[in-house]
């Protein structure tokens, strides 16, 4: 194949997939749906250029890993009416979208897979209704997804070539995985061990411990300086697993008794031909296993919410899906590695391939399709079908339209030259559409701040508040004793309310 | 055997035949007004507008900092993506007849080099290459001596030649050179220095490059690396530097089409056209770099070839100091020399490669001078948090600086740690992540650089051979 053709290739891979995510976003977005974490991600990169008279990057906080928002800045900082109007995240998406069909096409390429077969997998990547939403709406879950395939497939050249270019990319791609999920440290360390593994033994002095440097380097160097950055910003130097806790422990926590089922449930739904993909590349056999480097990845990233259910918190409806974001991407991800990794080991084999198509691998793909098509009759599959994710309407998207409105309200009706609050489960949605700058405090809960006298609310302010239940709303009122919390505004969710003269 | 002065060649000829293009003159006329004009300029502005100049010269770094990475990011990429350098296998190599082979000079300027004489003997016989066919030239300065008494000791093989430079300034490397070049009559041509081991086929597959070139590609740089690089931290430092430097940036700067700073040694040239050109700038304590550019601006190419030369690593500080200042000199002169004429410079080299001469010479000397200013600029703000500071970083500045500080500085290590990755030396890595300190030396030679290039524009900086024993 020419190298223009290659280009080509390269090009139409990234632009088929991007565009349609582009087009599904848009979508979305015109019928007021869009992710919350991501909305929230773009607001605190809005924050870093818009809140202070100077630019200050703490301001991307420490609640959340803080990749989604860095993702952000550049738009914030080039782009900002792009980021208000809320389109960042899904343009990010359809980009990631993009890189993650060229990846799978490289792959592909460099693993002798015919180009027809290449399209059927990257169609199956690109058109499976979880990955083409996530890339819709920007979700943490799309780059998390690139960024694993990406480790996987460098690791599967890196084991064939020995190139040092396919180890960097790897080892660069780990590092925005831990900063992009704090889970996928289990997928990094099962990525470690298969470097040391590979690398061991030889006349070259110090070759595994050389080689795992220089792997691990990146990641280390992005933890540190996340560790760092929680010392000289919040004085504490785990301030941000601390916050991650807190927070995954107090929101729907009762509503996930159980690990283990929706974990299955997660994996077998998310790719069906996941745990036949894995059995294909363990079993012992004389038959090429070129997906090896990846197979421990996967095991390990369907293994770490034994150790990391903690770190999400469940949605309100006991769903598995926003908890198991991760392990959905890294199944999906690195599923697709191993599937390519797979078409070439049968196309490898040529006349010789049922020695890779062996009847326990059918056995187990056909009956974890069968569970997968079963789930799907009795609701339990994916939350959303393709024609669903194209008619705009893609899984775990929110319905925002009511915030945008408020939101643009509020750009135009705050009062100047007063300190406000917005305070709700999506307060953030809220902000990002007023843009408000550092006279609006922007708070997750509804409940007051202990220090909330501190904000320097007075006559004039305004508390807007989501879904205020008495007691919220009681609460506000005791922070501020000498001012009544007068209704002046609202929608079906929020409440406006402003603080009256003392007496 | 008896050593005499040689032939007597004008020793300044590219001087008179180039004065254009030689670095006599440090500054030129022009030069010296626009300089003048510039400071006043600056002046005048930090004056009436202290805020918004020092914003604008803030942006203005910042914004060649990110060009800077990003170009060598490329360039480093390019050449880890696909092979750039010339391969040849030992068949290869071996199927050449002997018969066929042109004639190759190989000049080795000696000064004070007594003590790495006798082991240069010894890696130049191990060539592969009919002696017959051979003119090893040890160009020795008329007033040194010693070095001529230890070759005169010696049973030189009948390759090898004596030749003594006779007494004159300036006393550096290009002109001994020259001295050879111009009494060469061979077909092909090469530099070693005392010190160096080059692989025993290098000059065959040389040869063989030259003949699947087009003849428009004039020289071949073999990559050079570092037979003593476990020496001390310094050596390891310096091989990951030149690993980085000879097996990535290079040959991502050949890959392009795009001009190279050639290397000191293991340059293999068309005699013809080097000739033609002139030879060395004797002047120029960078000569090879400089003489890199100009064969790109008459329209010539040099790339790399997969061989080595293995050199020895300066592993003595206040040496390695001194190399770096003068290379760092050099690469100062090379550029204001081109620059004397910019835009017949970009109409020579063309847009691309005029470009990359910016970036490759001057933006590494900007950075060297640079980076303390903004070490230091860092450790203020996180000490201080000063507005002033904070104030020279706006949105968008803020969003470029953060990457350079986070993104490009971790890059930057990490390429020196794929060096070693690359070139296989996996004990070696865990030194490179300390790169940041080598940095540090770098700037200071960097300063050290500009203020001797006001004050001894031509001194050559000697660096001592030999002062670390054999290979380790």
């Amino acid at each position: 194949m020419s190298a223009r053709a290659r280009r080509l290739g390269d090009w139409l891979a990234f632009l088929l997939p991007a565009l349609l995510a582009t087009y599904c976003g848009w979508r979305a977005h015109t019928q007021g749906l869009a992710d919350l974490e991501t909305q929230a991600a773009a607001r605190k990169a809005w924050d870093v250029f818009h809140l202070q008279t100077h630019a200050n990057l703490a301001l991307i906080g420490f609640d959340q890993p803080p990749m989604l928002a860095l993702l952000h800045v550049p738009a914030a900082a080039f782009a900002p009416g792009l980021l208000a109007g809320g389109l960042a995240g899904p343009l990010l998406g359809a980009v990631f979208l993009g890189l993650s069909a060229v990846v799978l096409v490289r792959l592909g390429r460099a693993l002798d897979v015919p180009g027809w077969l290449l399209a059927v997998v990257v169609s199956l990547y690109a058109g499976h209704p979880l990955v083409l939403g996530w890339a819709a709406l920007g979700a943490r879950a799309m780059p998390l997804a690139f960024v694993l395939l990406g480790l996987a497939a460098s690791l599967v050249l890196w084991a064939r070539s020995g190139r040092a270019r396919d180890l960097v990319t790897g080892g660069l791609l780990a590092a925005a995985a831990i900063l992009l999920a704090y889970e996928a440290a289990a997928v990094v360390l099962a990525a470690a061990i298969y470097v040391t593994w590979r690398s061991r033994g030889g006349v070259v002095p110090g070759r595994a411990e050389g080689t795992l440097i220089a792997f691990l380097l990146p990641a280390a160097y992005a933890a540190a300086v996340w560790v760092l950055a929680d010392w000289l910003i919040m004085g504490q130097w785990g301030h941000f697993w601390r916050v991650t806790m807190v927070r995954a422990l107090t929101v729907g926590r009762e509503a996930a008794p159980d690990v283990l089922s929706p974990l299955l449930t997660v994996v077998v739904i998310a790719n069906p031909l996941a745990v036949a993909l894995t059995y294909a590349h363990l079993r012992r056999s004389q038959a090429p296993q070129t997906g090896v480097p990846a197979v421990g990845m996967l095991i390990a990233a369907v293994l770490s919410p034994l150790v990391f259910i903690t770190l999400r918190p469940v949605s309100e409806d006991g769903s598995p899906w926003l908890a198991l974001g991760p392990v959905a991407a890294a199944v999906v991800g690195v599923g697709a590695v191993l599937l390519v990794a797979f078409v070439s080991d049968i196309v490898k084999a040529g006349v010789e391939w049922r020695r890779v198509v062996t009847p326990g691998l059918v056995v187990i793909a056909v009956g974890t399709l069968l569970l997968a098509g079963d789930a799907q009759l009795s609701h339990r599959g994916l939350p959303v079908g393709v024609r669903s994710v194209l008619s705009g309407r893609p899984a775990f998207a929110a319905s925002v339209a009511e915030e945008w409105e408020l939101g643009q309200a509020l750009r135009r009706q705050l009062p100047a030259g007063r300190v406000h609050v917005i305070a709700g489960s999506r307060a953030y949605v809220v902000a990002l559409q007023a843009r408000t700058g550092p006279n609006v405090a922007v708070s997750e809960t509804p409940r007051p701040p202990a220090d909330a006298a501190g904000l320097g609310l007075g006559p004039g302010s305004w508390v807007i508040l989501r879904d205020p239940e008495e007691t919220a709303v009681a609460r506000w009122q005791q922070a501020l004793p000498n001012s009544p919390l007068v209704q002046v505004g609202g929608s079906r969710a929020w409440r406006c309310y402003e603080v009256g003269p003392g007496p | 055997m008896a050593v005499t002065p040689s032939e007597a060649v004008d020793p300044l000829q590219f001087f008179r035949e180039h004065p254009e293009e030689c670095a006599y003159r440090t500054l030129t006329p022009p030069q010296r007004i626009a300089g003048m004009l510039g400071l006043v300029a600056l002046a005048v502005l930090l004056w009436r507008w202290p805020a918004a100049t020092l914003l604008g010269l803030n942006g203005a770094a910042i914004v060649f900092y990110v060009a800077h990475s990003l170009y060598k990011l490329w360039l480093i990429w390019i050449s880890m993506s696909r092979p750039v350098a010339l391969q040849f296998t030992p068949e290869e190599v071996a199927k050449l007849p002997d018969a066929q082979l042109p004639t190759y000079t190989i000049l080795v300027p000696l000064y004070r080099e007594a003590l790495v004489l006798p082991r240069l003997v010894e890696h130049l016989s191990k060539l592969d290459y009919p002696p017959d066919k051979l003119d090893i030239q040890l160009l020795m300065e008329e007033d040194d001596h010693t070095t001529q008494e230890a070759c005169a000791a010696l049973r030189l093989p009948p390759q090898f030649r004596a030749v003594v430079v006779p007494d004159s300034q300036p006393k550096t490397k290009p002109k001994a050179c020259n001295h050879g070049l111009y009494t060469s009559r061979s077909d092909l041509l090469v530099i070693y220095d005392a010190e160096d081991r080059p692989e025993p086929d290098q000059l065959r597959k040389a040869v063989a490059a030259f003949a699947a070139l087009p003849p428009q590609v004039a020289c071949l740089q073999a990559k050079l690396n570092f037979y003593n690089q476990r020496r001390n931290l310094l050596t390891r430092w310096f091989t990951s530097e030149y690993s980085a430097w000879f097996d990535l940036f290079l040959p991502g700067l050949t890959a392009c089409g795009w001009p190279i700073p050639l290397g000191g040694t293991s340059n293999h040239f068309r005699v013809p056209v080097l000739q033609e050109l002139g030879g060395w700038d004797p002047f120029n304590v960078t000569e090879d770099c400089d003489l890199g550019i100009r064969l790109h601006k008459k329209g010539y190419l040099a790339t790399m070839i997969d061989s080595t030369t293995w050199e020895e690593a300066n592993g003595n500080f206040l040496s390695w100091f001194r190399q770096r200042s003068r290379w760092v000199k050099g690469y100062i002169q090379t550029w204001l020399v081109h620059m004397r004429q910019p835009l017949a410079l970009m109409r020579q080299l063309g847009t691309g490669a005029f470009s990359s001469f910016h970036m490759t010479i001057g933006g590494a000397v900007v950075s060297f001078l640079l980076n303390p200013v903004y070490w230091l600029m860092t450790l203020l703000w996180f000490l201080t948090r000063s507005g002033l500071i904070a104030s020279l970083f706006p949105a968008p500045i803020y969003a470029l600086g953060v990457f350079c500080l986070l993104v490009a500085n971790f890059v930057f290590v990490y390429v020196a740690v794929i060096g070693c990755l690359n070139r296989g030396y996996y004990d070696l890595v865990k030194y490179a992540v300390l790169t940041p300190l080598y940095w540090l030396m770098m700037s200071w030679g960097a300063y050290k650089a500009l203020a001797q290039l006001i004050t001894r524009p031509h001194y050559w900086e000697k660096t001592d051979h030999g002062m670390l024993g054999g290979a380790s």
